[in-house]
């Protein structure tokens, strides 16, 4: 695909207003380094930041055990439970996309590739056609007590 | 000798090592050099015009993707690896300006790497580490 046609980016800006934006644009760091607690890197397993020994591989099970180095453990769902913190990963067509990190108020932060982080439910995420074409659905969570 | 010549041994490697005949090389050379002429005169006066329009419309493809691997694989940053070794320059300058993932596509121009493993994801350490790289060849 070469560029967005008008339609794409005239989508692209219009969802961007009507979502809540919690920082500034940046290409320091990406959803997955996020999702991660860390802002000053990309992480990925391919020619970016990947924690040690964890396989390099594009695939869920990477980054399962990426998440796994920060205390993060697979479990059913993204209901909020006192005491943990949950991630949400994204995969479309069985590749790893996109992940987000639970709040305290049980909405979730993201951060949209390398542009703003925005607070959301999963389900306003779903809903925005733009992303959910990129991102995919989710099809792990993780938690992690805090 | 012109860049697609080849002297008598790699004439007999390319026979012995890759099973290119020197009549299949003698029959391609000339269109080769037909092909690239063709392509560097029509093109090389457009290059930097070519290189901004592709990277704009890569930055507009990529904006909200976080994957390193569907940002390098876009196709408006593949064709500016196809532009060839003559962007490197123009790749250097532009990272310069400001820091972005150009490195898959440094790596694939040069066959070089000077980012350090430890230094992977970090883009000022990325982009610092390539354009010193660019200092020492003379690049900027």
């Amino acid at each position: 695909m070469h560029g967005l046609d008008g339609e794409s980016l005239k989508v692209s800006a219009k969802f961007l207003t009507n979502l809540n934006k919690t920082s500034e644009a940046s290409k320091s760091y990406n959803c997955i380094a996020w999702a991660a607690g860390d802002s000053a890197r990309f992480w990925w397993p391919i020619g970016g930041f990947w924690p040690s020994n964890v396989s390099r591989k594009l695939v869920i099970d990477s980054f399962i055990d990426a998440f796994a180095t920060l205390g993060y453990m697979e479990c059913g769902n993204g209901d909020l439970e006192s005491g943990y913190e949950k991630v949400a990963i994204y995969e479309k067509n069985c590749v790893p996309k996109h992940a987000a990190r639970q709040l305290p108020n049980a909405n979730w932060t993201s951060k949209l590739g390398r542009n703003i982080d925005i607070e959301h439910t999963l389900e306003e995420l779903d809903k925005i056609q733009y992303i959910s074409d990129r991102y995919g659905q989710v099809t792990r969570f993780m938690k992690r007590k805090i | 000798m012109s860049f697609y010549e080849s002297d008598n041994n790699e004439v007999n490697e390319l026979e012995t090592s890759y099973g290119v005949s020197r009549e299949y090389y003698k029959s391609v050379k000339e269109t080769i050099e037909i092909f690239d002429l063709y392509y560097s005169v029509t093109s090389r006066e457009n290059a930097f015009l070519k290189f901004n329009r592709l990277k704009q419309s890569w930055l507009n493809d990529v904006e909200f993707l976080s994957s390193i691997t569907d940002i390098c694989m876009n196709a408006s940053y593949q064709e500016i690896i196809g532009m060839g070794p003559c962007v490197v320059p123009l790749i250097l300058a532009d990272l310069k300006k400001e820091p972005d993932y150009w490195f898959w596509a440094l790596e694939m121009l040069t066959t070089e790497n000077p980012v350090q493993t430890n230094d992977l994801g970090d883009l000022k350490k990325m982009t610092d580490a390539w354009l010193r790289w660019g200092e020492s060849k003379g690049f900027c």
